[in-house]
């Protein structure tokens, strides 16, 4: 390779880095300026006041409170699932199963976590059907319905990262106990898994942010525009992508978009601190005692 | 303990394999509530026609191109941008940028797609429509620059994993050879590098098939199938996401599990075809 | 009592032959290695020394592609189990067949968790006497004055030298009959090995000691019985 075909190279490198920077931070950039505006505490709880909102004293009609709550019991009710049965399926995959029962679970397993996430939300929807059908129109698309199809969508993450979590652990670490008389269960309870908890932690954290930022699988299995705050788990609800996904497209007029945006920059903003969460999460246990 | 530790082991087992179960009863799920549609004339018959209701025709071909057309798009778009990134971080960023700036590409997988398609529906979307294309600028294009954007940073993780796991003795050795950075990127480490690249290019091709905000909220979403990245289109996904509040035993509704079915046998194919790479031998420079 | 009448077998192979998916790594092996004496095995790296000693304690069980032919065998309490049986449960023989690792591998917890960690694992419950047993171990390697003060820090705060001792101790904490080593000083600087090798030495009274090195001027100072392992084949020395 001559100078000048390095030259141009470099000259690529530089140019679409630059151009992704500068795309991501216009569409960031504009977000941010559009959405400012609207952040007050009216932007959450309306004319309710936040003391009686927060307490499920009154309900709030036009604030994002309602959103925020539904996500939120839809993310932990999602993630208390999964958890179990991905750190279970997990352990399964890393340290019991057979070579060739385990070729087959990695298999489907990595379909799973491939499936287009509207595609698990039509399963939880075609579920409401056949229950439907067999109960006589006792279930229908629900919070209930819509956090266990999302623990579904993220069970492949978990059971992958408890998996390459366990794997990953060096060969001397893992015999240690086992050389000291540990049974199989207790080096995997005293020793590999909290020897690893920081990326177990990391793996949990990333998945709650993918349950949060959903739309496709919730818009399917019982998220609505208005609902207010859900008196069970069989009701419907509301959340935050979805309201986002339904004002870009049903806003009345500029107030209700300013919220949209607002409501936009909220998600951001808890995304991205839950990202943030897991690498500090990673980064300060993996310099902690774990196990004492 | 043995019965406890005796449970826990049958838990794990059991997790496992219910898991696996339900991802096929998924497929089986979806099958099962398309065969009304299926008694029609077959999932072949779907592909080739057109959609029209108002003639009883329920094909999803332009749902099918668009879906393709929009995913494709974007990887052409998003695959050479996406390998300047990785060139850059790997090679030719200025050292102490390196590690911030992939951290920070982490930080751009996490972004949820609906923010993404919202400010692009009021920024992008505009812009098209009064500079570039007319119409309403909800077309495949917009869709495509958006779904490039948002593939990106997973390619990018995805090459610069692949150009860092080429062993360091290679790149040395080039290196006291005399090789520039660029040389040693170009001779040594793409060659070898090549089966996580085309890794990387699959999964973002499934994540792209896989959308649907981008496409349901800036891809104009037209029933008629697209002839031009200026026309709107309607993909698979957002097809599923439009009809699903139609009647539950219309021919109609029943269209959607055929999206169903289509997608998930396109990830399985993907995800064979990358088991299947992984088992070619490292082909090696020279 | 003459030495000869206590020279009873610890451990007994004949015809031992070991293969690793497609390798044979260990091939007809026959020999005794006797009670309450240091038995070294020295021989090039991949050789399958360490092989060997994970066959000791039943770890090779943990690796899914191993396979046994012939006979091994270990007499604990005065009577002979298998070690050829992947079935059998090993967490019992394992806690009276201690081992210590090339690489000191202190757990990342406290240095008094580290020696206390096998109790646990047997489920003993006792804390006096878990407190007196961890307190007598790590005499045992010489450790306690130099640490007593210091049961609280991570283990991994050690020196090297210091890290072996414990990992000895944590072995020794269950009373073992047997104590297998895998070239224990070869991380080790000049002086922290020697501090070993007197270890061992006042080991060997009460304990069977399995010592694999590479270094054969080690071995004759240490050894009771020397063999040399070569591709798999194991060979007896002469004693010095």
């Amino acid at each position: 390779m001559n100078r000048r075909g390095e030259l141009i190279l470099i000259a690529f490198s530089w140019c679409c880095t630059l151009l992704l920077t500068a795309a991501v931070g216009t569409l960031l950039l504009f977000l941010l300026r559009r959405g400012l505006s609207a952040f007050d505490m009216a932007l959450f709880f309306g004319d309710t006041a936040p003391l009686d909102a927060l307490l499920l004293r009154r309900p709030v009609f036009d604030g994002l409170f309602p959103a925020l709550f539904g996500t939120v019991v839809l993310v932990f009710l999602a993630v208390a699932c999964a958890i179990p049965v991905g750190l279970a399926a997990g352990i399964y995959l890393a340290e019991y199963a057979a070579p060739a029962p385990k070729r087959l679970l990695n298999l489907l397993f990595d379909v799973l976590a491939g499936i287009p996430s509207i595609v698990i939300g039509l399963a939880g929807f075609a579920l409401a059907i056949v229950l439907h059908r067999t109960f006589s129109g006792r279930i229908g698309p629900c919070l209930l319905l819509s956090a266990l199809s999302l623990a579904f969508l993220v069970l492949p993450y978990l059971i992958r990262s408890t998996q390459n979590t366990l794997e990953a652990v060096d060969p001397v670490t893992r015999r240690t106990a086992l050389a000291l008389g540990a049974s199989k269960l207790q080096n995997i309870l005293y020793v590999l898994l909290p020897n690893r908890m920081a990326d177990l932690t990391g793996g949990i954290i990333l998945a709650v942010g993918r349950c949060a930022e959903d739309t496709a699988v919730i818009m399917l299995t019982g998220v609505v525009a208005s609902a207010g705050i859900p008196d069970s788990l069989l009701r419907q609800y509301e959340a935050l992508p979805f309201y986002i996904y339904y004002i870009s497209s049903q806003y009345s007029g500029p107030d209700e978009l300013e919220r949209g945006f607002a409501a936009a920059l909220v998600l951001l903003f808890l995304c991205t601190a839950l990202f943030l969460l897991a690498f500090l999460a990673q980064r300060r246990l993996k310099e902690r005692l774990f196990y004492r | 303990m043995a019965i406890l530790s005796r449970t826990l082991e049958r838990l794990f087992f059991l997790a496992a394999a219910g898991s696996a179960l339900l991802t096929a009863a998924l497929f089986l799920l979806l099958v099962h509530l398309a065969l009304p549609l299926f008694e029609q004339g077959g999932l072949l018959a779907l592909l080739r026609s057109p959609w029209d209701p108002g003639a009883g025709l329920y094909g999803i071909y332009p749902m099918v191109v668009g879906s393709l057309s929009i995913a494709f798009l974007a990887l052409l778009i998003g695959f050479p941008l996406s390998l300047g990134g990785a060139f850059f971080i790997t090679t030719f960023a200025p050292l102490p940028l390196r590690r911030p700036l992939l951290n920070l590409v982490r930080l751009l997988t996490g972004i949820p797609t609906v923010v993404y398609s919202f400010a692009a529906l009021f920024l992008l979307v505009p812009f098209m429509r009064e500079h570039l294309t007319g119409g309403a600028g909800l077309n495949i294009l917009s869709a495509a620059l958006m779904l490039a954007l948002l593939i990106a940073p997973t390619m990018i993780i995805f090459f610069v994993d692949a150009i860092r796991r080429v062993p360091s003795s290679y790149t040395q050795a080039a290196a006291a050879l005399g090789g520039s950075p660029a040389q040693r990127l170009v001779y040594i480490a793409l060659p070898l590098a090549w089966p996580g690249i085309l890794n990387g290019l699959l999964l973002a091709l499934g994540r792209a098939m896989g959308d649907t905000m981008i496409s349901l909220m800036i891809a104009g979403n037209a029933v008629a199938a697209p002839e031009s990245v200026t026309d709107g289109a309607r993909t698979l996904t957002a097809h599923i996401a439009l009809v699903i509040a139609a009647d539950v035993s219309s021919l109609e509704f029943q269209s959607i599990f055929a999206c169903g079915i289509l997608l998930y046998l396109f990830t399985a194919i993907l995800v064979l075809t990358l088991r299947l790479l992984g088992r070619l031998p490292e082909r090696h420079t020279g | 009592m003459t030495a000869a009448m206590t020279e009873t077998a610890k451990i007994r192979l004949a015809d031992f032959s070991f293969r690793y998916g497609k390798t044979e790594v260990l091939r007809h092996i026959s020999a005794d290695f006797p009670e309450n004496r240091l038995t070294a095995i020295i021989g090039p790296s991949g050789s399958g020394k360490s092989t060997l000693l994970s066959v000791c304690n039943r770890l090779w069980t943990e690796m899914p592609e191993a396979k046994v032919h012939g006979k091994a065998a270990i007499r604990l309490a005065g009577e002979w189990h298998d070690l050829c049986d992947r079935q059998a449960p090993s967490q019992q023989l394992r806690r009276k067949v201690g081992m210590v690792f090339q690489t000191p591998n202190p757990l990342p917890m406290s240095i008094f968790r580290n020696v206390a960690f096998p109790l646990k694992l047997a489920g003993v419950g006792d804390r006096e006497q878990i407190r007196s047993r961890v307190e007598s171990s790590l005499r045992r390697t010489l450790l306690w004055e130099e640490i007593k003060e210091r049961l609280d820090v991570d283990a991994r705060r050690l020196s090297g030298g210091q890290q072996q001792r414990l990992c000895i101790a944590r072995s020794l904490v269950l009373e073992p009959e047997v104590l297998l080593l895998d070239e224990p000083t070869s991380a080790l600087d000049r002086t922290a090995a020697a501090g070993i090798e007197e270890l061992l030495m006042r080991l060997k009274s009460d304990c069977t000691l399995v010592l694999v090195s590479h270094y054969l001027e080690q071995v004759e100072r240490l050894a009771d019985q020397i063999f040399e392992m070569s591709g798999g084949i194991l060979c007896s020395l002469e004693t010095g």
